[in-house]
């Protein structure tokens, strides 16, 4: 379009002053000017009739994965002398390798093909259509147009596989499953002691206590293990998106929360999700790999904001979770969270906080000097002394230097390790 | 083949517009023209810059100013025949550096040796037929009555016009 404009006015210029000059070498000299113009119109684009097809190899991915993208444009129309053809990525994909544009001449019915691979961050990528500028053979006049070809890619975020995670919530499900119900039955671990009914095993016995007792028999009672609700709640306010050069400490806790709910999930247990930030991003309770398949696509879209709503967590609606349920928060934790997280503890639910350590994280974007330790150890005791507080309303609290694989801090903090071993591990006695 | 096209088109561009200067005795425009074909024959060669926005932008300047070289080659009472060659190679050149550009600025060209082929043929049917246009208006002399000439002033305004709806429409 440029080119075409400026053939015009250079030739209208010369044109006219030509004429109010009277001197016609320059009116000559504006001829082949309108030649060449007249020729990009005479074989000037019609408009194009093409279609895009886009497919991509997975809609799919795990972050870090590559996936290829093939696009395919196709003349429906009149022969098109000359096309150039750039897809539109998504603002944060990165391309791989291959090409995203191509130029070429596109007879009636043929088809140009661009081929590329990309990859991306954690995210919902869209593409939207393919730009085409058809042109005619001179390149004067040309035609851009924005081809329609809609594909998503969704890169979900990757986890590390948790084996168990210890969950003791006050209320389960019928099913069989890992978690200890506080109900005699059949089971693993020994729970009590029972008069012996008719149909109880023989070696459930416990031929001690019989013993003791001639005119009776006893028969050990096992703990149930069932099924439970289990809430996430993934704390994604700004305030807690503590960032480290390319890292950001909500892509731990997405991480975490990922590997948390497969975890959870794979024992049966119904699992729900609360995205806490700018809006309330709710996934509803469900069970097996369906619902790990909507955690998953919630969690890739989850991005730290600010909301002035949700500044803090008393916005945070309890009732989404059953009564008596076990509630999951992943958050690195402000003073002014205790308050509400003391409530929850109130009204029954059991509280698993899982807190990515935000001042080692930030710690290690700074070079060592006595100021920045010093800092460090503040902050340390102030968190030291928060994570305290809410321990003893009785959460269960995994303090998570996000260096470390989760799993070694999941089992220091609700593993059955010994009392005074955690205490050790944790830095508690000196 | 494109390049090369380009790179005889700049030289003979300067070669009729410093020769013809420098004939006339007018040896600063020579120069300036010298400097332009110097510059033009740089970016044709990509010594410059990768092609690029501002690349865009210079090879349009140096076809400006190689026809504002021209127009003032004839202002000055050099050989009409010889600016209207320099025009003509001029948007030669232009029209070529414009192509290559196209062409790089794409990750992959098909079919790179008929589109260029294609585009060549293009360019000298509508360089000659302006070429010859030209020529002939300039060694035939018509009279025109006032009627036809405003006729053809109703022409080029509606010309302008349609230049630019076409204008507009290509932007949109």
């Amino acid at each position: 379009m440029r080119q075409f404009l400026l053939l015009s006015i250079l030739a209208y210029v010369l044109l006219i002053v030509g004429l109010a000059a009277l001197e016609r070498g320059w009116v000559v000299l504006a001829l082949p000017l309108i030649a060449h113009l007249v020729a990009s119109q005479l074989r000037g684009p019609d408009v194009p009739r093409l279609a895009a097809r886009r497919s991509l190899s997975s809609a799919r991915a795990p972050q870090g994965a590559r996936v290829s993208v093939q696009l395919t444009v196709t003349n429906e129309g009149a022969d098109t002398p000359m096309v150039a053809l750039r897809d539109l990525l998504p603002p944060l994909a990165a391309l791989e390798e291959g090409a995203t544009s191509v130029v070429g001449a596109l007879p009636r019915g043929a088809s140009l093909t661009l081929d590329y691979v990309v990859s991306g961050e954690r995210g919902d990528y869209v593409w939207r259509g393919a730009e085409v500028t058809v042109s005619d053979p001179l390149g004067i006049a040309a035609r851009r147009l924005v081809l329609p070809a809609l594909n998503h890619l969704l890169i979900v975020p990757g986890s590390q596989a948790l084996r168990h995670v210890e969950i003791r919530p006050q209320r389960t499900h019928g099913f069989a499953g890992p978690i200890p119900a506080r109900q005699g039955g059949p089971g693993v671990e020994f729970y009590g002691v029972r008069e012996y009914q008719r149909g109880d095993p023989l070696r459930w016995i416990n031929w001690r206590a019989s013993a003791r007792h001639p005119r009776a028999l006893f028969t050990n009672e096992f703990e149930q293990e069932r099924t439970a609700d289990v809430g996430l709640i993934l704390d994604g306010r700004q305030r807690h998106d503590i960032r480290r050069g390319e890292q950001s400490l909500l892509e731990h806790s997405v991480r975490a929360t990922a590997a948390l709910a497969e975890a959870f999930l794979n024992d049966g247990n119904r699992v729900g999700l609360l995205i806490y930030g700018w809006f309330l991003d709710w996934t509803f309770p469900g069970y097996g790999k369906v619902q790990r398949e909507r955690i998953l696509r919630a969690l890739a879209r989850a991005r730290a904001s600010e909301s002035v709503v949700f500044e803090s967590l008393d916005r945070l609606p309890a009732r989404f979770f059953p009564a008596r349920s076990q509630l999951v928060l992943i958050s690195a934790l402000c003073p002014e969270d205790l308050p509400f997280l003391t409530r929850l503890r109130a009204q029954g639910y059991q509280l698993l906080v899982v807190s990515p350590d935000p001042v080692s994280f930030e710690a290690g974007a700074f070079a060592p000097s006595r100021e920045v330790e010093l800092a460090a150890r503040l902050a340390r005791l102030e968190r030291r002394a928060l994570l305290g507080t809410l321990r003893r309303t009785g959460a269960v609290v995994v303090d998570w230097p996000v260096d470390q694989p989760l799993e070694r801090a999941l089992a220091q903090a609700t593993g059955r390790v010994p009392q005074l071993l955690r205490t050790i591990s944790a830095g508690g006695m000196t | 083949m494109i390049r090369i096209a380009q790179t005889l088109a700049v030289l003979g561009l300067t070669a009729a517009l410093a020769g013809a200067f420098a004939l006339g005795r007018y040896p600063a425009e020579a120069l300036l023209a010298a400097a332009i074909g110097g510059i033009g024959l740089l970016s044709s060669q990509r010594r410059i810059a990768p092609p690029g926005a501002w690349t865009g932008r210079l090879i349009d300047l140096l076809f400006i100013l190689s026809t504002a070289g021209a127009a003032w080659g004839i202002w000055r009472g050099l050989s009409p025949a010889t600016m209207l060659l320099a025009t003509v190679l001029a948007l030669a050149a232009w029209d070529l550096a414009h192509f290559s550009q196209r062409l790089e600025s794409a990750d992959r060209v098909e079919g790179r040796a008929s589109l260029e082929r294609g585009h060549l043929a293009q360019l000298a049917a509508a360089s000659g037929a302006g070429l010859l246009l030209a020529l002939l208006a300039l060694y035939l002399q018509v009279r025109l009555t006032l009627a036809t000439g405003l006729l053809l002033g109703l022409v080029a305004v509606l010309a302008l016009s349609r230049a630019l709806f076409l204008a507009r429409r290509q932007g949109s």
